[in-house]
């Protein structure tokens, strides 16, 4: 006597287990619990069953417990569609809000500081790097990271999350040069970083980027600064913060800020805005500066010129 | 939707309209014509780096098509690669992996090497099975010190401390072969590089024009463009035709050609018959 055994993993479901007939010998099926949402499983086996002429004839029927709603044990091919993960994530919700997006700007808000300063000849930007510990290397960390020579960024929220858009936009800067042979204006790469953003708030199965950038540049039009949120929303201004201590920088910003301000100066309020907030002992090793001076050319400071400009501000 | 991990693209060419464009030449019509270079390219490794050389000529078929172009093309600030071949399959090759070179050392914050720029181009010339028809020198100083190499059509690669190709290749490769020794110093090095290429210039009818040099060393670079002009181009003077000097000028009389000849106006506006 044959025995089919005929078992399914489907999206977010718990296995359909059928068998019939029933057989005594060696079945053995797992329940599994499916990881990935996009996989369908079907397994197929089949076993001969010897079965005595004393023997029980017992069914095993197994139901699956559908989360969302009930099939028939029939319809074997199920629809990707309809299983818990092809929904988006950020759905409305009835006050009109993406709760979602709400999060992801509470996970930058919990984020280290950072902050940038556009000034008359050139852009600064500043983040804090305050390490789990002081047994991690902290040469191997570098939050501000450049896209193009005359391009650079920093974030602040999930650092996983700013190194995937960090390598999506360095792509397209390149794309960009290769199709029109001119180096990527500043407003073209943030608008294409926040068109990234964007895409992951109305797509299946992702969630939005934890992280809020920071991208200066200097090109044609002078030296610039942008903030892209996780939403895809994208916003140039002369100076501002975001993290933890947001509204103590920014008043202090619009405080200290002036239209003529030179670079250097740039950088001494830049420090200071982060001092602020620090807790414990600034230096060289837990902050980061990245400039882009008249030269165009985007970097960042060494520990020791940090050091330098430490001195300068005490 | 997701971010691909690597920025290498995967395709090849797409023959679906093969038996199309078969019917169509079979049928009598022409492909179209596809500009070559000729060419001679070469390089060699000298004391403290490499340095390479090209001529300066694009041939279409008979046809002098560019008298001036540039075959040696930028790979990295360390790393430049001469094109023999199909001149647009050299540009795009060299500009498609200079590119992901440039995107490599983003993300890893350290200077190209040669070998890298040598597998990405051979890796992307197999995938084409020797369609991009792009000979190519690849010379270049990295921290492991200068490297040569010639690269085939179809993928293959040669490590070399001398390297000719091209159409000229023969002629240079002679030049090379008889005069060339280790430790080069950079003159006799570029020397050496320009009478090769002229070897190519005047004995093979597709390499011509000017010599292109590039110097590569540890930390700096040198292109020098247009190093040799041994073929200038001459215009026709704007002061017209001239007698030359020497002519001795005996006696000048001049006689209206009225004087000697009836000049009778037909009846008429001249020109209308």
């Amino acid at each position: 006597m044959k025995c089919n055994l005929l078992i399914l993993r489907g999206p977010g479901l718990l296995p359909l287990g059928l068998s019939f007939p029933p057989s005594q010998q060696g079945i053995a099926y797992s329940l599994h619990k499916s990881s990935s949402p996009l996989n369908i499983h079907s397994h197929f086996f089949t076993s001969s069953s010897l079965i005595s002429s004393r023997s029980k004839v017992f069914c095993h029927i197994c139901l699956a417990v559908i989360s969302d709603s009930f099939r028939s044990c029939a319809d074997f091919l199920y629809d990707m569609g309809d299983s818990q993960y092809s929904f988006s994530l950020t759905t409305f919700s009835p006050s009109g809000k993406l709760v979602q997006i709400e999060h992801a700007l509470t996970a930058v808000g919990s984020g280290q500081t950072s902050l940038g300063i556009k000034a008359s000849n050139g852009v600064v930007i500043a983040t804090e790097k305050k390490l789990p510990s002081i047994l991690v290397d902290e040469t191997s960390v570098q939050k501000i990271q450049i896209l193009t020579p005359n391009i650079g960024v920093v974030y602040s929220g999930m650092g996983p999350d700013s190194r995937v858009l960090v390598r999506k936009s360095r792509k397209q800067a390149e794309q960009y040069q290769l199709l029109y042979k001119e180096p990527i204006p500043v407003t073209q790469l943030v608008r294409e970083t926040a068109a990234v953003m964007q895409e992951f708030t109305q797509s299946g199965g992702v969630r939005p980027f934890g992280v809020s950038l920071l991208v200066v540049g200097y090109d044609d039009k002078g030296p610039q600064l942008y903030q892209v949120d996780p939403s895809g929303s994208y916003f140039s201004w002369k100076a501002s913060a975001m993290g933890k201590n947001v509204s103590n920088a920014k008043t202090f910003l619009e405080k200290r800020y002036t239209d003529d301000m030179e670079l250097e100066d740039a950088i001494h309020t830049a420090i200071l805005t982060l001092k602020e907030g620090f807790e414990g002992q600034i230096s060289g090793k837990n902050i980061e500066i990245g400039v882009i001076e008249a030269d165009r050319t985007f970097r960042v400071l060494t520990a020791a010129q940090i050091e330098d400009y430490l001195q300068e501000v005490e | 939707m997701l971010i691909e991990a690597r920025d290498v693209p995967n395709l090849g060419f797409n023959f679906d309209l093969y038996s199309r464009n078969d019917m169509l030449t079979k049928k009598g019509l022409k492909p179209p014509g596809y500009l070559k270079t000729g060419t001679t390219i070469v390089g060699l490794i000298y004391k403290e780096g490499v340095i390479l050389g090209a001529d300066t000529r694009a041939t279409a078929g008979p046809i002098v098509a560019d008298k001036n172009c540039e075959k040696i093309h930028y790979m990295a600030p360390n790393i430049y690669c001469c094109g023999a071949g199909t001149a647009a399959d050299t540009e795009a090759v060299t500009d498609n992996i200079s590119s992901q070179l440039k995107l490599h050392r983003y993300h890893t914050g350290r200077e190209s090497r040669v070998v890298t720029a040598l597998t990405l181009l051979k890796s992307h010339l197999f995938r084409y099975q020797g369609h991009v028809s792009a000979a190519l020198v690849l010379g270049g100083v990295d921290l492991t010190g200068p490297h040569l190499h010639t690269i085939y059509p179809h993928g293959s690669t040669d490590t070399l401390p001398f390297a000719t190709m091209g159409s000229g290749s023969l002629a240079a490769m002679a030049i090379f072969e008889s005069e060339y020794r280790e430790g080069l110093t950079r003159d006799e090095g570029v020397n050496l590089v320009t009478k090769a290429i002229c070897s190519g210039i005047f004995n093979d009818l597709g390499s011509g024009s000017n010599v292109d040099i590039c110097v590569i060393e540890k930390g700096k670079k040198e292109y020098l463009r247009n190093h040799l002009t041994p073929n200038p181009r001459t215009y026709i003077s704007s002061k017209g035709y001239a007698f030359s000097k020497k002519t001795e000028v005996l006696l000048t009389k001049i006689t209206p050609l009225k004087e000697l000849v009836d000049v009778v106006q037909v009846g008429g506006d001249g020109m209308e018959e």
